[in-house]
C-alpha cells in the first residue's frame, strides 16, 4: 500500500459499500416502479400503488393527482388521477369530490377493505358509468380516454369514473361532399359521437358494432359496422381479421384502414371508399357492405368499394332518376376528357393529323404557328402550371385559394399565349381537363386519373392513338383483375351482372331497384324492411 | 420477365408498322391539293403542291376559324420528277418544313397526262402510307396546277369548295366526286374505264357539271352535260335533279328527280342478247307549262312521260359516246359478266363487247307530289 493515502482508502471502501447498499434498495423498489401491464394487478397498499399509477403515467404535467380522505379527516385514504383538459372539472370539483367527502366514516369502516369499491361504486359516485379495473394496463388507457382512476388504501380494485369530456367539433355538413336537400350530417372526430349518429339512423337492432384497439402507441379504438342478416359474414370475417392483423405503433388516419383492409395495398386505384356522410354510410351498410370507424377520424371507410361507387353521390340519390342519369352521363364524359383530352390533343397535333377535320386541323396548326415548343412539351408546361396552382391553392385560406386559382388560370394562361409558349388551343385542352376533373365526386378517385394522364399522354406521344388505345387496353385489363375485400372491383361491369347496372351508368326509378347488388353477395338480396336480428348475436 | 414480354409483344406491331412518327403539325407543310401534269420535257410530270401559307394559317388559328385571316392564303411548290415519291422529296427539299400529305383533299389531274404516268400515280398513291386515299380527283383540260390555283369567292383555300361540295352527298344534283381510293379499284377491275369529273374555268372560278371518260387510262372524250348526266343515271348518281321539259310552247319543271338503274342482259335465249337498263324514278312537280293552271292526272302524266323521254335522251347519249370512243365508264361489266357469264367469257373482251351490245333504254319517271305537297 506504499504510496497510497490511508485516508482516501478508507473513504474509498466506505463509498463503495454504500453504493452497495443503495443498489440492493433500489434492486428493491424496481418492481413496484416497473409497468408490468395486465400481468401486475394493484397490490391495495395505496403508496405503493400511487407509485405505480405515477410511473405509468410517467413524467406528465398534464396528469392530476388529487389525494384525498374518503369520509373527511379521520377518513380512509385515496388518491384521484386525471389528466387535466380531457374530463369534467365542474362534475369532479361539484359532485364527486363533496361526494367523496361526505361518505360516513363507519360505512367504509363495516367492510372489508378491499371490497370499499363496491360500497363506493353502489352509492357514493353520483356517475352515469363506473367501472373497476384490476389492471394497470387496462386502468391507464381508460385514464388516457378521460376517466377518473380512483385509488382507495387497502383495496386492490381501482375505480375508475367516466367523466370525460373532450373537447370536439360539433356535427356540420362535409365541405367535400355537400348536397342539394339532403342530410347534412358529418362524421366528427369522436368515434362514439359518430357511432350514435349511425345508430339514430339506423333504427333496426340488426345493426352491429365491433371495437378493436389497434396501435401500440396510439391504442385507437376501431369500430367495425355491419348489419347483421344483410351483409356476408364472410366479408365482416374478413374485414376484422385484416384490422386485428395490423401491429404497427400508429393507427392514426383512415388511410391506415385503407392500407390494412385493400387487397392490394400497392394499387393506384382506392379500393376502399372513405366518405364524411353519414347517410352515405347508412345507405352502404343498408346496402350488405361494411363500415370501419376511427377514433380521431371524421370519416369512415366503406368495403367492398367497387369503382362504380366513387361516382355515386348523395344527390344521386336525392334527385330524380332523369336528373341523376344526366348527372352520370355527364360525369363519364367528364372522366373521359380529363383522361383522354390532353392525350388526344398530342396524338392529333403530333402522330395522327390526318384523322383531324381539315378546318380544325388549320385552327390547330394556326394556333401553334409561332410556339417553339412541341405539343408534348406544351402539355407538360401546361399541366406542371396547373398542379403547382393546384398545391398551392390547398396551403392558403379558401377565399384567397379560390382567387389563386382564378387569376392563376386567367393571367398565366393569357400570358403564356401572349409570350407564345403555349398555343390557344393547349389552354382550352388544359382548362377543360382541369374542370373536367373535377366531376369525379370521389376525392381519392381523382389522383389516380391525374397519375394515369401522364401515361395517357406519354401513349399518345409515343404511339398516338394507337399508344392512347394500347393504354386504355391495359388500364381496362388491370382494373378488371382488382377486387375489393374479395368482391370484383368492376362490378358490374367486369363480370357483367346486367341487374345491378340499373344502377351504374344511369339510375333507375327507385321502384325498379328492388335487389342489392349482387356482387356484394349479401344475405338478404332483396331490399326492404331489416331482417330480424340473429340470436346468435353479431358473432362474426 | 414475363411483363416485359408481353407489354413487348404488343409494342412490337406499332414498331414495325411505323405509327409512331411523331412531327408536329407546326413542324409540317400541310399540302390541301396537288396537280399533275406534263412536263416540258418528255419523261418529266409537272407536280404542284399547294399549302396554306405559315401567316394565314397563324391567321385562321387565332380568329377561331379564319374569319380575320389575312396574307397570301396558299402557296406552291413545283417540281419536276418522273415519280410521286421523287416529286415529294424534291419539294420538301426546297421548303424549310417537311410536306405533310395525309390531309390531301384534291388531285387536280390534266387531261394530257400520259397514262403510263397516271398508272404510275394511282400506284404510288396507294403505297404511300401517310395518305389516307379519299382525296377526290379531278380532271382539267388545261393547266392542272391553273385550275388548281383559280381563285373561288367561296374560300380562300379552292381545295375546301370542291371538298365541301363533294363532302356533302345530299347537296348536289349529281354526285360528280371520284375518291381516289375508287380510281384506283377502277383501275384495277378490267371491265371498267375511269371516269373523272372536268374541272372548267367559269366568271365565279370554276364549274363541275360534265364528265371526262378515259380509255385504258388515256383520256377518251369529255362527255356534253346532257350525256354527263346519263353517265350519272347510269352510275347511280343521281340524287335530285331539276329537269326542264319542253311542253305546250313552254316548259313544265320537276325537281328533286332521283331514281334506281338496274340492268340485265335479255335475248341470251333468242341469241340475240342486249342490254337492258331500266331507270325507276321519281320526282316532284314544281312548274306546270304556259296555259297550264292545275296538275290533272293526265298533266301530270303528259309531264312524267316527258320527265321520261329527258332521262332516256340524256342516258342514251352518254352510251353513244362511250360507245363511240370505246370506253366503258359506268362499270355495267362486273355485273353483266355476273348475270351472263357464258355470253360474255372474258374480262378483257368486255369493252368490245359492250360497243357491239345493243342497249334498250326504259325510264319510267313518277310524279310524287307537287311543290306545295311534298
Amino acid at each position: 500500500m506504499t504510496g497510497i493515502n490511508d485516508g482516501r482508502l478508507r473513504e474509498l471502501v466506505g463509498l463503495r459499500s454504500a453504493l452497495g447498499a443503495m443498489a440492493q434498495r433500489l434492486a428493491g423498489l424496481v418492481p413496484d416502479l416497473r409497468f408490468k401491464g395486465d400481468a401486475e394487478q394493484p397490490s391495495g397498499h395505496l403508496g405503493m400503488s400511487a407509485r405505480r399509477m405515477k410511473s405509468g403515467v410517467g413524467r406528465n404535467s398534464q396528469t392530476i393527482d388529487r389525494p384525498l380522505m374518503i369520509g373527511g379527516v379521520g377518513g380512509v385514504p385515496a388518491h384521484l388521477y386525471y389528466y387535466d383538459g380531457l374530463v369534467d372539472d365542474a362534475q369532479i370539483s361539484q359532485t364527486i369530490l363533496p361526494a367523496l367527502l361526505s361518505v360516513p366514516k363507519d360505512v367504509l369502516g363495516q367492510v372489508p377493505p378491499a371490497d370499499r369499491h363496491l360500497v363506493m361504486q353502489a352509492a357514493y359516485l353520483p356517475v352515469g358509468s363506473v367501472e373497476t379495473s384490476s389492471s394497470w394496463s387496462s386502468a391507464l388507457a381508460k385514464l388516457a380516454a378521460g376517466n377518473m382512476a380512483l385509488l382507495v388504501e387497502g383495496d386492490p380494485t381501482i375505480l375508475l369514473v367516466d367523466v370525460a369530456k373532450i373537447p370536439h367539433r360539433s356535427v356540420n355538413e362535409p365541405e367535400t361532399e355537400q348536397v342539394l336537400l339532403g342530410p347534412r350530417e358529418g362524421f366528427t372526430d369522436l368515434l362514439f359521437t359518430n357511432l350514435a349518429l349511425v345508430r339514430r339512423r339506423i333504427g333496426s337492432p340488426s345493426l352491429r358494432v365491433r371495437s378493436v384497439t389497434r396501435g401500440k402507441i396510439t391504442r385507437t379504438e376501431v369500430a367495425v359496422l355491419w348489419i347483421e342478416g344483410v351483409t356476408n359474414r364472410r366479408l365482416v370475417a374478413r374485414a376484422l381479421h385484416r384490422i386485428r392483423r395490423f401491429e404497427g405503433d400508429m393507427f392514426l388516419y383512415q388511410s391506415d384502414v385503407r392500407t390494412v383492409l385493400e387487397d392490394r395495398p400497392k394499387s393506384l386505384f382506392p379500393l376502399v371508399r372513405t366518405t364524411e356522410r353519414v347517410d352515405e354510410v347508412i345507405r352502404a351498410l343498408a346496402m350488405g357492405k361494411i363500415a370501419v370507424l376511427l377514433d380521431g377520424t371524421p370519416a369512415a371507410s366503406l368495403v367492398p368499394a367497387t369503382f362504380t361507387d366513387f361516382y355515386q353521390t348523395t344527390q344521386d340519390y336525392v334527385s330524380s332518376f332523369w336528373d341523376t342519369s344526366l348527372v352520370r352521363v355527364i360525369r363519364a364524359i367528364g372522366w373521359f376528357l380529363s383522361l383522354y383530352s390532353p392525350g388526344i390533343y398530342v396524338a392529333l397535333t403530333a402522330v395522327n393529323p390526318d384523322l383531324v377535320p381539315s378546318k380544325l386541323l388549320l385552327s390547330l396548326a394556326g394556333a401553334h404557328e409561332g410556339v417553339p415548343f412541341v405539343p408534348l412539351v406544351e402539355v407538360v408546361i401546361m399541366f406542371v402550371v396547373i398542379e403547382i396552382l393546384r398545391e398551392a391553392a390547398l396551403r392558403l385560406p379558401t377565399s384567397l385559394g379560390q382567387t389563386l386559382g382564378t387569376v392563376g388560370a386567367i393571367v398565366v394562361g393569357e400570358a403564356m399565349i401572349r409570350a407564345g409558349i403555349v398555343s390557344s388551343t393547349m389552354i382550352i385542352v388544359v382548362t377543360v381537363t382541369a374542370l373536367a376533373t373535377f366531376t369525379v365526386p370521389s376525392f381519392e378517385m381523382t389522383a389516380p386519373w391525374r397519375i394515369l394522364l401522364w401515361v395517357m399522354i406519354a401513349s399518345a406521344e409515343g404511339l398516338g392513338l394507337a399508344g392512347l388505345l394500347l393504354a386504355s387496353a391495359v388500364l381496362i385489363t388491370r382494373l378488371v383483375s382488382l377486387t375489393s375485400l374479395g368482391v370484383p372491383y368492376m362490378a358490374p361491369f367486369g363480370p357483367l351482372r346486367p341487374r345491378d347496372l340499373k344502377d351504374s351508368v344511369v339510375r333507375f326509378p327507385v321502384e325498379a331497384l328492388k335487389r342489392r347488388p349482387s356482387s356484394l353477395e349479401a344475405v338478404a338480396t332483396a331490399k326492404g324492411p331489416f331482417p330480424r336480428p340473429d340470436p346468435a348475436g353479431g358473432q362474426a | 420477365m414475363r411483363t416485359a414480354r408481353l407489354v413487348l409483344s404488343l409494342l412490337l406491331p406499332f414498331f414495325l408498322s411505323g405509327c409512331w412518327q411523331d412531327q408536329p403539325i407546326n413542324d409540317r407543310f400541310l399540302v390541301f391539293s396537288l396537280a399533275v401534269e406534263p412536263g416540258r420535257s418528255g419523261g418529266d410530270t409537272l407536280w404542284t403542291f399547294q399549302m396554306p401559307t405559315p401567316d394565314y394559317l397563324e391567321g385562321f388559328g387565332n380568329s377561331g376559324g379564319g374569319s380575320s385571316a389575312t396574307g397570301t392564303p396558299f402557296f406552291d411548290i413545283q417540281v419536276r420528277d418522273g415519280t410521286f415519291s421523287g416529286a415529294i422529296v424534291k419539294a420538301e427539299n426546297r421548303t424549310s418544313r417537311d410536306l405533310y400529305m395525309g390531309q390531301l383533299q384534291t388531285v387536280f389531274l390534266s387531261t394530257d397526262l400520259p397514262a403510263s404516268r397516271l398508272r404510275s400515280f394511282l400506284d404510288e398513291e396507294g403505297r404511300t402510307g401517310e395518305l389516307d386515299h379519299t382525296e377526290f380527283l379531278l380532271a382539267t383540260a388545261g393547266s392542272a396546277s391553273k385550275a388548281m390555283s383559280t381563285k373561288m369567292p367561296q374560300s380562300p383555300l379552292p381545295s375546301f369548295v370542291v371538298t365541301e361540295h363533294f363532302a356533302c352527298p345530299g347537296c348536289a344534283e349529281v354526285r360528280l366526286d371520284v375518291p381516289v381510293y375508287e380510281a384506283q379499284s377502277a383501275v384495277l377491275e378490267p371491265t371498267t374505264d375511269l371516269a373523272l369529273p372536268l374541272v372548267e374555268p367559269s366568271s365565279h372560278g370554276y364549274t363541275i357539271a360534265r364528265v371526262v371518260i378515259y380509255r385504258d387510262l388515256a383520256k377518251a372524250a369529255i362527255l356534253s352535260a346532257k350525256a354527263s348526266r346519263g353517265w350519272a343515271w347510269i352510275a347511280n348518281r343521281i340524287q335530285k335533279e331539276a329537269v326542264n321539259i319542253p311542253m305546250g310552247g313552254g316548259k313544265a319543271s320537276l325537281r328533286g328527280l332521283s331514281g334506281k338503274t338496274s340492268y340485265a342482259i335479255k335475248g341470251i335465249s333468242r341469241g340475240r342478247p342486249y342490254l337492258d337498263i331500266s331507270i325507276r324514278g321519281s320526282a316532284i312537280l314544281s312548274g306546270l307549262p304556259p296555259g297550264v293552271s292545275r296538275a290533272t292526272p293526265s298533266v301530270s302524266k303528259a309531264i312524267a312521260l316527258g320527265a321520261s323521254k329527258a332521262v332516256r335522251d340524256e342516258v342514251a347519249s352518254a352510251i353513244t359516246e362511250a360507245k363511240r370512243v370505246g370506253s366503258e365508264p359506268f362499270g355495267i361489266g362486273t355485273r353483266v359478266r355476273v348475270m351472263a357469264p357464258k355470253v360474255f367469257e372474258s374480262p378483257a373482251s368486255w369493252r368490245e363487247a359492250f360497243r357491239r351490245l345493243p342497249v334498250r333504254v326504259s325510264v319510267h319517271v313518277s310524279i310524287e307530289g307537287t311543290g306545295s305537297r311534298l
